[in-house]
């Protein structure tokens, strides 16, 4: 098992499509940087240049429809492994080979590691990209949080140390990307159309935002609240016993939920392809 | 025309039976419910009705537009209508006739878009519709009051310079209009692109709509004249000659030339004998 999911893992990785969709996503995701950027560079760093963190620009990268629009274009790198599978007929090989239980397995852990390795480059790229024009700055939380307009973030930088906020908000968004990819995976064999699995981000954040709003989804089960940074930050002000075990704790907590989510997603996938498909045992 | 409109009706009852459409229409409700909810406590918290205008408002709301063209997206994720059924069809009429009747499913789909979001609108909002010809004291308070949209967490916006310049009815019929024209742009684009290249025209939606995303951060560029999907608000056209927008003439000109546009070229495309052979053999 593990030599195939290195093999798929390599052949994911070194693929253009996924260099393309990185290119995408930070291409994406820079443009409501944009003109926070013309801003600082064109009215403050004329004379100095100041220490920022690209988690201070998340308020706006994580607005509804931006992050809408990230996370769908994330799944493209991991929605169709089962769907394409399934089409190509190429799950009965993989059946034979490794039995259905361990390969519902593997394309799962191939879904997590795939999205979380992506929302890590592109993140990185992003960081990368920022620290051209401007320092990172690891060492002085009260110049980062001078900077923070936002007072949930400004809170947040000063209760942890930045090099941990640093480490613990590209975590979260990799982990935000990874329940995404995990519950599109695991819906796909129900699936028939490409199209929808493709745009199935958009149609579960509207469905969790009704929920939301109709008050029929309690924070602590709302995935978009677990696993947003915003909303995490948000709560982290109600409490303020310390601030890198509260993010640590969530992590905990986003870990579980992810952890519940792939059994869900493994149970049904495994409850579906037995009932509805004519699967050759594995030896 | 006997066989285009029969041709017409196969298309239709073959999206009758497709999911897309279904999942398009619930996009779209689920998003009209996460919408207009706050609006309704507000409307009852205040014992107040809502002026059926409120749906002029509906695509200042970012959320509610991208659903809306994801969910155009989908209702013509089918053209060219390409399945084992089209072929003997194609046979039967001829390929001319063939594309008459896919011309004429778009028409009738971007007829029927703006009628079906308005019927949506009206249930959500069921029992609190309110049927004047004023903008109603809520929608008014509200664009006087901002504070009350934080109050009652309310997104929608109902833009002061729209309801000074248009009567709800006047606004109601210029955004149908306008969501009619674009829906008719998005079908006639994504179906010319597609004859040209599998796929193509697919690509060309999703490009506009990464420059009606843009046009959120940049909204002093001139992409603004080039972003035919950001129409569909009355606050993205011009109501005055200060605030440097499209003018509604520029709009309207703009979507019926590229319509007749993508018309003539799928006009033009059929012309060619090649172009036939190659349709038929796909």
């Amino acid at each position: 098992m593990i030599r195939y999911l290195f093999y798929d893992l390599r052949l994911k990785l070194l693929s253009v499509k996924f260099w393309l969709i990185i290119i995408l996503y930070v291409i994406l995701a820079f443009i409501p940087i944009i003109p926070e950027l013309e801003f600082f560079l064109g009215s403050i760093s004329g004379e100095q240049t100041y220490p920022v963190t690209y988690f201070w620009f998340i308020p706006y990268t994580q607005t509804p429809v931006i992050w809408v629009v990230l996370m769908t274009v994330a799944g493209f790198v991991t929605s169709s492994l089962v769907y394409d599978d399934l089409k190509q007929g190429y799950i009965q090989f993989m059946i034979y080979r490794t039995g259905l239980k361990q390969y519902l397995l593997l394309r799962l852990v191939t879904t997590i590691i795939l999205a979380m390795v992506f929302s890590l480059i592109a993140n990185l790229l992003i960081l990368m990209l920022l620290g051209i024009w401007f320092p990172f700055g690891l060492d002085d939380p009260d110049m980062l949080s001078y900077f923070v307009a936002d007072f949930s973030f400004e809170e947040a930088i000063s209760l942890a140390s930045p090099l941990w906020f640093y480490i613990s908000q590209l975590l979260v968004l990799s982990l935000h990307t990874a329940w995404y990819a995990v519950l599109v995976v695991g819906v796909s064999v129900r699936i028939k159309q490409s199209l929808l699995l493709k745009l199935l981000p958009v149609f579960v954040y509207s469905l969790l935002n009704s929920f939301e709003v109709m008050k029929w989804l309690p924070v602590a089960l709302n995935p978009s609240k677990v696993f947003s940074n915003r909303a995490y930050l948000e709560r982290i002000l109600t409490n303020y016993s310390s601030g890198i075990d509260m993010l640590f704790n969530s992590l905990l907590y986003r870990l579980l939920f992810l952890l519940l989510l792939v059994i869900g997603a493994y149970s049904g996938m495994l409850l579906y392809l037995e009932k509805n498909y004519r699967i050759r045992k594995g030896v | 025309m006997k066989i285009s409109s029969k041709l017409v009706q196969i298309f239709l009852l073959d999206l009758l039976k497709n999911p897309l459409l279904y999942m398009g229409l619930l996009l779209i409700s689920l998003n009209l419910v996460s919408l207009l909810t706050p609006l309704k406590a507000a409307a009852t918290y205040f014992d107040l009705g809502i002026s059926m205008g409120v749906i002029v408002f509906l695509f200042n709301e970012k959320l509610m537009s991208l659903a809306v063209m994801t969910c155009l997206l989908l209702l013509y994720a089918n053209l060219p209508f390409k399945n084992d059924l089209q072929l003997s069809l194609i046979v039967r009429s001829s390929t001319s006739t063939w594309f008459v009747a896919q011309i004429g499913y778009v028409f009738l789909l971007s007829i029927g878009y703006p009628i079906i979001l308005l019927l949506l609108s009206g249930l959500v909002l069921w029992q609190q519709v309110e049927l004047t010809h004023e903008w109603g004291k809520l929608l008014g308070s509200i664009a006087y009051y901002p504070s009350l949209l934080e109050e009652f967490s309310i997104f929608l916006y109902p833009s002061n310079g729209v309801m000074t310049t248009y009567t709800p009815l006047e606004a109601i019929l210029f955004t149908l209009t306008l969501l009619m024209l674009v829906s008719l742009f998005a079908g006639v684009l994504i179906l010319t692109f597609n004859l040209i290249y599998s796929g193509l025209g697919f690509a060309i939606y999703a490009v506009l709509m990464f420059v009606e995303f843009s046009l959120m951060f940049f909204p002093g560029y001139a992409i603004k004249y080039f972003s035919p999907l950001s129409w569909l608000s009355l606050e993205r056209i011009s109501l005055s000659f200060m605030d440097n927008l499209p003018s509604m003439t520029y709009v309207v000109t703009f979507l019926v030339v590229s319509i007749i546009t993508c018309l003539l070229a799928i006009f033009f495309l059929l012309k060619s004998s090649r172009f036939r052979e190659r349709v038929i053999n796909e």
